[in-house]
């Protein structure tokens, strides 16, 4: 078994996401513990991302590490979920707004939030608000974050704030806003939880805001 | 008639390798095709001979329809000011500057920085219209809370400068409709305004490869009337498109000539500007940045497949990473400049945005106008000619005589040396703070603002658009 970790975590350290994935799924077939592989795996992420925080390890590792890790996860999710899930670390939605088809940054934050261990659903772009409520009322995640690129689409963000209220939503997610065009100031106007300045910014306001 | 640079060509791409990148262009734009989120645009472009993937819609332009549309596209554009001898002429190999757009907060001399209000952008228009290198106008700052930004930017450039305007922002058939007949009252009618090109609309595709929908209804809605585009890729190597560079290259030029495609097969003859923006991101932290070596390189590149393409090449210079008045930005807006300019790249703008285009500064937009004199003078060369060999002047001199008194020193001194007012020399006694560069750039901006007059708006035409404004505000 321990042979098995010690592979997925190799591939994991050269970011080879095809590995991760192959060594995943044997890991199902020859019944090792999938809770402890991903454990093994987050671990290591999160070594990688306390050496990006200290310029040791660069964006572009980062981003192909939480690559990998999300290959091994898609594989190994239904039986974590069938053992009752695993450490509570924080689920995340992100999307990029309706009307907006920027997303470079939300994918950076979201391979960054992944490197610090938390659970990322990434809805893409162009997402209208009714989308995002109706994945909210179904993942149930901790948190909701939307980039918006255009003084025009970070209207949206505003939109979703007032959603989520209506729905009687508001009180049970954390909301972060982000983009070229948002600010700390448009946060508060609009009544939205937490800003990053930029993708580092956002996972330090996102683990302050669920605690961790 | 304004003249700008004749820049020398700083060519780092041999006639073979921008074959090769023009090849790699028609083949992506043939093959892989771009994604266009506009039916109307996907019709157009299905009438004229390309294959549509309606659902997907994703679209393929054939090689010859790419080169029909490059050589349609003017090769030599006037650009008019409200003042005809502010005119610029677009064409490849001469160069003119203009400040950047967009930046959400004021540096200020003291290097605190503010969010900026109309007044700012107003600011920044008069300014550029006051110094005698910057040939075209932008407003350098954003209104990004107030939905008629747009209006309101075309309005503060316009009225502060007889030079040629662009502007950053429209979102919106609507707002670009609103605009269009603030020009028109400008122009003096919709003739004038089809004829005379008084504002230049930049807009740009979302790279990878995708139009999206309002950027590419607005380059509609402007060639409806004839009016100059820019359509300009921001892509970032490593991050949204591929980490080489010629990579890039082929990227970029693809969805730029894509958009000349659709401009052309709209309104035939209208005019645009291509290129590729030369700004890359960090990929050790993911900060894009407005400045790095790629810069240099992708201007040259971009400034030679210009040269190809016959098109005026839109370029970025004299702008920075840094957010203080520093070494960082003196270094910076420097090499960017003067790498655009020797690029031969067309109408180059971004001067003054710092904080990698966060922040803009007006202390920055004055020094670059010096900058740009100095550019000027590297252009000029050295004149050979009887008087400048002066073989008859050091024939005359004594051995050891000095040339300081002579009439041939004091005719020719202006010609031939480039003097400064911000890069100072001063001596070790004349060592102070209100002495350095910054201090006085800033002197002299004060000063520019201060004195300067722009010949204002007919008072009739200001009326009807600040009651345009105050119309769509009712909205």
């Amino acid at each position: 078994m321990n042979d098995l970790i010690e592979d997925i975590r190799k591939a994991l350290g050269v970011y080879d996401g095809e590995k991760c994935e192959e060594l995943a799924k044997k890991a199902l077939e020859i019944k090792i513990n999938p809770i402890e592989v991903i454990g093994a795996l987050r671990k290591d992420l999160e070594e990688l991302g306390k050496k990006f925080s200290e310029g040791e390890v660069f964006l572009i590792d980062l981003m192909g590490a939480a690559d990998a890790m999300n290959s091994a996860l898609t594989v190994l999710k239904p039986a974590i979920e069938e053992m009752g899930g695993a450490e509570k670390r924080g689920k995340i939605v992100i999307a990029t707004v309706e009307g907006d088809i920027h997303d470079i940054g939300k994918s950076i934050v979201g391979s960054m939030m992944v490197s610090a261990g938390f659970e990322v659903m990434d809805l893409g772009r162009d997402v209208p608000n009714e989308k995002i409520i109706e994945t909210l009322k179904k993942e149930k995640p901790d948190l909701v974050g939307v980039s918006a690129m255009l003084t025009t689409t970070k209207e949206k963000q505003k939109e979703l704030v007032e959603l989520l209220k209506k729905e009687g939503l508001r009180e049970g997610v954390k909301v972060m806003v982000g983009g070229a065009p948002v600010t700390e100031e448009w946060k508060s106007k609009i009544g939205a939880d937490g800003y990053g300045e930029d993708a580092v910014d956002a996972v330090n306001v996102a683990k302050k805001l669920l605690s961790l | 008639m304004r003249r700008g640079v004749k820049g020398r060509g700083f060519g780092v791409l041999t006639e073979e390798q921008i074959r090769e990148i023009h090849h790699g262009v028609l083949q992506v734009l043939e093959t892989k095709g771009v994604k266009i989120e506009n039916k109307d645009v996907l019709d157009l472009l299905r009438e004229n001979g390309c294959t549509v993937d309606f659902e997907k819609q994703i679209v393929q332009i054939p090689g010859y329809l790419v080169e029909e549309c490059i050589k349609k596209a003017p090769s030599c554009i006037r650009l008019s000011g409200r003042n005809k001898e502010n005119d610029i002429i677009m064409e490849s190999g001469r160069s003119y500057f203009g400040e950047g757009c967009g930046s959400m907060n004021v540096l200020e001399y003291g290097n605190t920085l503010r969010k900026p209000v109309k007044g700012d952008l107003e600011k920044a228009a008069k300014l550029g219209d006051a110094l005698p290198n910057i040939d075209h106008v932008w407003g350098l700052y954003s209104l990004p809370d107030d939905p008629l930004l747009g209006l309101h930017e075309l309005d503060a450039v316009i009225s502060n400068t007889t030079k040629h305007c662009c502007i950053l922002n429209w979102y919106g058939r609507d707002l670009v409709s609103r605009q269009i007949e603030m020009i028109k009252l400008v122009a003096g009618g919709e003739k004038e305004l089809r004829k005379k090109h008084l504002v230049t609309l930049y807009s740009e595709p979302t790279s990878p490869l995708i139009f999206g929908k309002d950027f590419t209804e607005a380059i509609i809605e402007w060639s409806n009337y004839n009016q100059p585009v820019i359509w300009y890729p921001a892509q970032k190597p490593g991050a949204t498109s591929p980490v080489t560079l010629a990579g890039t290259l082929i990227q970029g030029f693809a969805e730029s000539l894509g958009g000349n495609v659709i401009v052309q097969l709209n309104n035939p003859g209208n005019p645009f500007i291509a290129g590729v923006s030369p700004l890359t991101m960090d990929l050790r932290t993911g900060m894009n940045t407005y400045f790095s070596v790629e810069t240099l390189l992708i201007q040259s590149a971009a400034g030679q497949m210009g040269e190809l393409y016959r098109t005026p090449i839109f370029g970025t210079g004299g702008c920075t990473n840094s957010y203080y008045l520093d070494t960082q930005m003196g270094v910076e807006a420097a090499l960017s400049l003067y790498g655009s300019a020797m690029s031969r790249q067309t109408l180059i703008h971004d001067i003054g945005m710092v904080g990698a285009g966060d922040a803009g500064s007006l202390e920055l937009v004055t020094l670059c106008d010096e900058l740009i004199g100095m550019i000027k003078r590297v252009e000029k060369g050295i004149e050979t000619n009887e008087e400048t060999l002066a073989l008859d002047i050091i024939e005359k001199m004594d051995y050891g005589e000095d040339f300081l008194r002579l009439a041939h020193t004091r005719k020719h001194m202006k010609d031939e040396h480039f003097l400064p007012q911000l890069l100072k020399r001063i001596g070790m006694k004349d060592r102070k703070e209100e002495n350095t560069t910054i201090s006085t750039a800033h002197k002299r901006t004060e000063k520019l603002l201060k004195e300067h007059e722009v010949e204002p708006l007919p008072q009739d035409v200001k009326k009807r658009i600040t009651e345009i404004i105050e119309e769509s505000k009712v909205k």
